[in-house]
């Protein structure tokens, strides 16, 4: 029985761990610092519960920044 | 001389100019025109950031911190009622506020906004307490809309986006200020030159919108400082109240006590 699972993290199809949550996968490869927004399935998760936010097979998870604009 | 400050939803400022942080030719010219143009709100946007673009995004967020002006993030590039709300509560989690420029594109040639999908999407913001900015069309019963839905604010094109042609149909505006004398209005994109703010403001807009004038110029310091001075002083010639335009000349020396054989018929 495989230990990972297919998600998708901003477009691109990307393999992480049973049980991962939001936390974990910040923490991982993907090291993100300053500001910005984490989005799963369309829905904002708050800061305060990336640590109990479970990924699950086939999520949507996008991380969103501030760029410039007109 | 400065013109009198303005209330934009309940916050007052002194500036009628808003200004993009988009399309400069480096982070440090876009501080400088920001900082010559005096504006205290800029527009700003977000995307999916992607690990290697981290850094710059940082960057970009420490930028307009240091800026101190007030955020007015857009929904630029949506073109569906879903994307552009989905996009605004984004930004109001992001850059926490509950201002927001709508723009929901209806036609990828000329950018301009689908005013069924704008009204739309602004219905259901409003009703989740957003402050909405709608980058709109100048047709006059579509503003009368937007401003029945409790838009405070509404954004008019003066001319396409990124196109530099000034306003296009100077009546079309010119008849919504008429028609809506409470609503605080700004033309927003199209804007080339500081003459084309001028008349904006002569007309009796309350403020300008504009990225692609300044950034796109060759010296985009120098000329965010010649649009500061220009919607300052068509504001100003706003409130002092421009002469009416007449069919007949009138002297403007006076002709009485004048010699008789200067005197022309």
């Amino acid at each position: 029985m495989p230990d990972t699972i297919d998600i998708v993290v901003n477009g691109e199809l990307t393999r992480v761990k049973i049980g991962s949550t939001v936390a974990t996968l910040l923490s991982g490869e993907r090291i993100m610092t300053g500001r910005f927004l984490v989005v799963v399935n369309d829905e904002i998760v708050s800061k305060s519960t990336y640590p109990e936010t479970r990924l699950n097979i086939g999520d949507r998870v996008d991380i969103m920044s501030a760029i410039s604009g007109g | 001389m400065q013109a009198s400050p303005w209330q934009v939803y309940g916050t007052e400022l002194h500036s009628r100019l808003f200004i993009g942080t988009a399309l400069y030719s480096s982070p440090q010219v876009m501080i400088d025109a920001i900082k010559a143009s005096q504006a205290q709100v800029i527009t700003v946007s977000l995307r999916r950031q992607m690990p290697a673009q981290a850094a710059s995004s940082n960057q970009f967020w420490q930028l307009i911190q240091e800026l101190d002006c007030h955020l007015l993030p857009n929904t630029a590039g949506c073109y569906s009622v879903e994307e552009a709300v989905k996009t605004a509560r984004m930004a109001r989690e992001l850059f926490e506020t509950d201002w927001i420029k709508l723009e929901v594109l209806g036609d990828s040639y000329n950018l301009q906004p689908d005013p069924f999908a704008l009204v739309e999407a602004t219905q259901i913001l409003i009703a989740e307490g957003f402050k909405v900015f709608p980058y709109c069309t100048d047709d006059l019963v579509l503003c009368q809309k937007l401003a029945d839905l409790g838009c405070e604010v509404l954004m008019p094109w003066g001319a396409p986006i990124g196109t530099g042609q000034g306003l296009i149909n100077p009546y079309a505006l010119e008849t919504i200020r008429k028609r809506l004398p409470e609503l605080t209005l700004l033309v927003d994109a199209g804007i080339g030159k500081p003459s084309d703010a001028v008349q904006a403001m002569e007309l009796g807009y309350d403020g300008i919108l504009l990225n692609t004038a300044v950034a796109e110029a060759l010296e985009p310091t120098q000329m965010a400082s010649a649009f500061a001075q220009a919607i300052n002083a068509g504001r100003l010639a706003y409130e002092a109240g421009v002469m009416p335009k007449r069919d007949n000349a009138k002297p403007s020396t006076p002709t009485l006590d004048q010699p008789i054989w200067q005197q022309h018929g």
